[in-house]
């Protein structure tokens, strides 16, 4: 009789300290200390943010009582080594940085952990982060990965090639687009600089955007496949004629790196890439065309911002997923973002109340303003199924970056995509979210 | 006492020890095992090398079988990382599939493109390197050093540098070819030049280590057959091609054979260059292996390529190296 | 006459002809030296900048950055351990085949030539999944028995060629005086074959050293290698390259030096001891 009481006052016990951990985690964790003593490991892609967490972790430490060892590794390695690691199902890594793409694959096989149960256990406020990124990070009701970083795709122009082409504002349409395009011509200036080589993260990115906003969709409404639309190859071809003919020479071979390079360097009047590239366009150590950029969002008519994010996971296999949620929690809290943005080159924020608040708005302020309302506009209007949300998305990828890259090299469009077409023929996606209904 | 007479000696004794069958047998048995034994251990007995062998070559098969044997399984199964629920044995078919793959095919294709064309050349340039190297050159010591440092320095930072001196905008490439008041060219970006780009990488990096083989033949090479060509009064070219190339054919044949084991696995310079782009135009079979393996997570497709890359090269070493390399050795 | 000046232009031609080769080897570790001491900006000017303002920013990164070290410590580390058992148990091997009666020789030769043409990805998830079942991954030792694949079997080509080189005559008479076959092995082979040992080690070192995509996906936080370091400077902000031309000429400073040091002894070893 004794004994039984004896238990259920032990189980209410623990049922009110279980209580009381769900008011505040953060200050539980930080008066308590559960995992003091534990020690994670966190991989995390070569990113200025991840830098600052570096730099910044003493002060965790303090707080946790958790020792993180940060394996920084660069953005093209880094899914290979997850992929691996998650597959094996090996206990390397308590939490992983990896590239939104990969997220159907990860949940879908149970690889990585599904976050929402943390979040509601800890009341973590993942409403403050802007929802396009957290919905890139879902799968199938779940949340499985906390954005970390995030970019759309703006036209970004160099403001003296523009006035010494005669062209004045922005284009904001495919038509003035392309009257830009001329006018540069005429006044012997590469236009403008596109990702070329192959790759799912590199040409096939600029190439969606036409496709999509060329009325083309990866999937028709039965569920088929359909990268070898009419849509697909008008797009190619408007894509090839740029790179071809508004180009400067070697674009076919440019990474995000190259092209950045290209406006750097003053040798390219306009580009199409990640909003974050504006803090290293005006930062005077690497650039020569500091204050003299302008930001728009993609013509209309010509192309759509492309969505792409980073998040935090948890692999299933980690040993210690509390301690590791303890870690993704502060990390991607607002102040740590926050003192990312304001000491490092970093203007990719995820959450909403950092984007707004005044000191990123005053750091940031590049072109009086212009570049956060145009990211915030080129953020609000990109899709989630920008690139479809499959777990053959690798493969798909793949193929489809080598098909833009043989077309650039000579062969025929058409042709081209039939062949990603047929090999991918068995490919179906029923929850893909059509973008032109 | 003669030379290698010991292991005579050594044989005998043992022979006649075993063959003893006195009265104190018990005690001499005794001496024996452990005679026996620190003859073992001091290497005298003819089955001593067993204890040198024995623990390498137990390492050795440990390391190298264990995974290949693991590989050679994968090869035979459905084994794709991201659906381990559907690993099962399907025996031959990655290997028929294999057959039928186009993209297979090609990166056959460049694999041997690429392997000759590097081969040839660096053999050509070698050779000239190597002559030359064997005269008279003033600094003879520098200029040696300068042409070792291409092959030992890292080749992650190699293949980053000729991506950098490539590049259209901001490499030296097109730099130094403007001052010579050529065109420009973007050898990464165009399906035609992208193959040479990348054996003028391997060129760079590998035509030293073939001069410094081929040197180190020529200056082995006996005199008199040179003396006896001087009196016939033969002319310079005649000595090369009849008396030099022929003398030198062992030490080229071993150039060859090394380079080609490296350079059918190559995927170095891909992987940091071009990802095989543009298109598939440079995606060897270790490339493709590779995205099979790392980017599909299809690993019984890619340990069935990499077998079949490790037969090819295999039975070519088997034929032609096993002649060259070990009967050399026995000479 | 003729005769002399055609020699004299053959001459002229030999030295333009080997510095200019010179001068192409050497020039991409010029660039490598001049980019670690420029800023972004100048590094791409074009025309390139031959005069700038050196500037030490890029070293300093690279050296304050401690995951760097770490590496470099790493590389150290698994490279001479892998060196050193390749050693300890490809030198007796090597004896073995040199101086015992075996059976089948030339095939053992040719079993030992084939561990070396494996292309690396066809062992590297095989031997992650063995790590993982062993829980060695992330561990010296297993970067270490991968590197002894890729090194023993050489090791064992090239001391073979080495021992043979002593004639057996000079260990036969150390043990007339008494030796054991054991004694003579350590004092007459050992000390004669030094120099080609030395360069085996250090062959074996610049391997390993240099060694990429199995140090990517075996090694991990604890046991990263330098050139896989070198890469974590591809960083999102655009490529560092001023600091991974400065991480780079540091990750290639120990081999040119050990690599300058052996050079008499390197083609034997490049060739497996199959030209000495």
């Amino acid at each position: 009789m004794k004994k039984r009481c004896f238990s259920i006052l032990l189980i209410t016990a623990m049922a009110s300290s279980a209580l009381a951990g769900t008011g505040a985690a953060q200050v539980w964790a930080a008066e308590e200390k559960p995992y003091d003593g534990t020690t994670i490991r966190v991989a995390m892609q070569s990113h200025t943010c991840t830098d600052i967490i570096q730099e910044l972790l003493p002060e965790f430490q303090e707080k946790t009582g958790i020792t993180v060892e940060v394996d920084v590794i660069p953005q093209e390695e880094i899914i290979d080594k997850a992929q691996v690691v998650l597959a094996a199902g090996s206990a390397d890594y308590d939490v992983i940085m990896y590239d939104h793409m990969y997220t159907t694959q990860f949940a879908g096989a149970q690889w990585v952990e599904d976050l929402k149960p943390y979040i509601e256990k800890t009341e973590y406020d993942i409403d403050d982060f802007m929802p396009g990124f957290v919905d890139s990070l879902s799968y199938d009701g779940g949340i499985y990965g906390i954005p970390i970083y995030g970019e759309s795709s703006i036209l970004m122009y160099n403001t003296e090639l523009f006035e010494k082409a005669g062209i004045d504002g922005a284009p904001k349409t495919k038509e003035e687009f392309d009257e830009a395009l001329k006018k540069l011509d005429e006044a012997g200036i590469p236009a403008i600089a596109l990702r070329g080589a192959k790759g799912q993260g590199s040409n096939v990115q600029p190439w969606t955007g036409m496709f999509l906003e060329m009325g083309g969709d990866w999937f028709d409404k039965d569920g088929k496949l359909a990268v070898n639309s009419e849509a697909a190859v008008t797009a190619l071809d408007y894509y090839i004629d740029l790179m071809k003919n508004h180009s400067c020479d070697g674009v076919e071979s440019f990474t995000w790196d190259q092209v950045q390079l290209a406006m750097q360097q003053g040798k390219v009047a306009m580009c199409i890439d990640a909003t974050n590239f504006s803090s290293r366009l005006e930062n005077e150590d690497k650039s020569t065309i500091v204050g003299k950029v302008g930001y728009t969002v993609v013509p209309d008519g010509m192309s759509i911002g492309w969505t792409a994010t980073w998040g935090l996971c948890i692999p299933t296999a980690a040993e210690n997923k509390d301690a590791g949620w303890e870690f993704i929690q502060w990390a991607l809290n607002g102040d740590t973002q926050l003192t990312s943005c304001l000491q490092g080159d970093r203007c990719d924020p995820t959450r909403i109340s950092v984007m707004n608040s005044e000191e990123f708005n005053e750091r940031y302020n590049y072109a009086e303003g212009q570049w956060v309302e145009q990211t915030l506009a080129a953020l609000d209007s990109c899709p989630p199924d920008y690139r479809p949300r499959i777990a053959q998305w690798p493969e798909l990828g793949e193929a489809m970056g080598t098909a833009i890259s043989s077309a650039l090299a000579g062969d025929d469009p058409k042709e081209s995509l039939d062949a990603v077409e047929e090999q991918f023929s068995h490919l179906e996606d029923p929850n893909y979210q059509m973008f032109n209904k | 006492m003669k030379r290698g007479s010991f292991p005579c000696n050594v044989r005998e004794s043992c022979l006649g020890q075993n063959g003893q069958k006195s009265e104190e047998s018990m005690e001499n048995i005794k001496m024996n095992r452990k005679q026996k034994i620190v003859r073992f251990l001091t290497l005298e007995s003819p089955n001593s090398w067993k204890l040198l062998f024995y623990p390498g070559r137990i390492v050795l098969l440990l390391i190298t079988m264990v995974p290949t044997v693991f590989a050679l399984v994968f090869s035979l199964q459905d084994y794709n990382l991201a659906k381990v629920a559907s690993r099962k044995f399907v025996f031959l078919k990655n290997y028929i599939d294999i057959f039928q793959d186009d993209r297979f095919w090609n990166s056959l294709k460049v694999t041997v493109g690429f392997t000759a064309g590097s081969l040839v050349v660096e053999l050509i340039l070698g050779m000239l390197i190597a002559i030359c190297l064997s005269k008279k050159i003033k600094g003879k010591g520098l200029a040696q050093i300068g042409i070792l440092l291409p092959m030992i320095i890292t080749p992650v930072v190699v293949a980053l540098y000729w991506k950098m001196f490539y590049d259209p905008q901001f490499g030296n490439l097109n730099y130094f070819l403007s001052l010579a008041g050529l065109g420009t060219i973007d050898p990464l970006s165009s399906r035609s030049w992208v193959l040479v780009g990348m054996i003028v990488v391997d060129i760079w990096e590998w035509t030293p280590y073939v001069a410094l083989i081929l040197l180190s033949g020529l200056q082995a090479l006996p005199q008199e057959p040179y003396e006896a060509a001087l009196v016939d009064g033969a002319t310079k070219w005649q000595t090369y091609r009849y008396i030099t190339l022929p003398l030198l054919k062992p030490i080229i044949s071993i150039a060859v054979v090394f380079r080609f084991m490296d350079l059918f696995k190559w995927m170095d310079t891909v992987y940091v260059m071009t990802s095989g782009g543009p298109g598939i135009a440079t995606e060897t079979l270790s490339y493709y292996a590779y995205i099979n393996n790392f980017k599909f997570l299809n690993v019984g497709y890619a340990s069935a390529i990499c077998i079949i890359m490790l037969l090819i090269v295999l039975v070519i070493c088997n034929t032609v190296g096993k002649k060259i390399l070990i009967n050399r050795q026995e000479e | 006459m003729g005769m002399y000046k055609k020699e004299k232009v053959w001459s002229i031609f030999r030295n333009v002809f080997v510095w200019c080769c010179v001068i192409i080897c050497v020039y991409p570790v010029y660039w490598l030296v001049t980019t670690a001491l420029k800023t972004r900006v100048d590094a791409f000017a074009v025309p390139p900048k031959w005069i700038f303002t050196p500037t030490l920013e890029n070293i300093k990164a690279v050296l304050l950055q401690g995951t760097f070290m770490k590496s470099y410590r790493n590389s150290i580390i698994i490279s001479v351990s892998t060196t050193l058992l390749a050693m300890i148990l490809g030198i007796p091997m090597a004896y073995a085949l040199a101086r015992f009666k075996m059976q089948n020789k030339k095939g053992t030769m040719m079993w030992l030539l084939s561990t070396k043409m494996a292309p690396p990805i066809l062992i590297a998830i095989p031997y992650y999944v063995i790590f993982k079942f062993l829980g060695m991954q992330d561990t010296y030792l297993g970067l270490i028995i991968v590197y002894l694949m890729f090194n023993l079997a050489f090791t064992v080509w090239m001391s073979r060629g080495f021992i043979e080189g002593v004639p057996i005559e000079l260990e036969d008479a150390a043990r007339i005086d008494g030796a054991t076959r054991l004694r003579a092995f350590w004092a007459v082979d050992i000390p004669l074959i030094k120099g080609g040992v030395a360069a085996t080690g250090i062959l074996c070192f610049i391997t390993v050293w240099n060694e990429f995509l199995l140090s990517l996906i075996l090694s991990g936080y604890h046991t990263k290698t330098a050139p896989v370091t070198i890469t974590s400077f591809i960083s999102f902000e655009g490529i560092r390259w001023g600091e991974i031309a400065a991480a780079g000429i540091l990750v290639a400073m120990p081999v040119i030096i050990l690599g300058i040091l052996v050079r008499k002894h390197l083609i034997s070893g490049l060739t497996m001891g199959a030209v000495k």
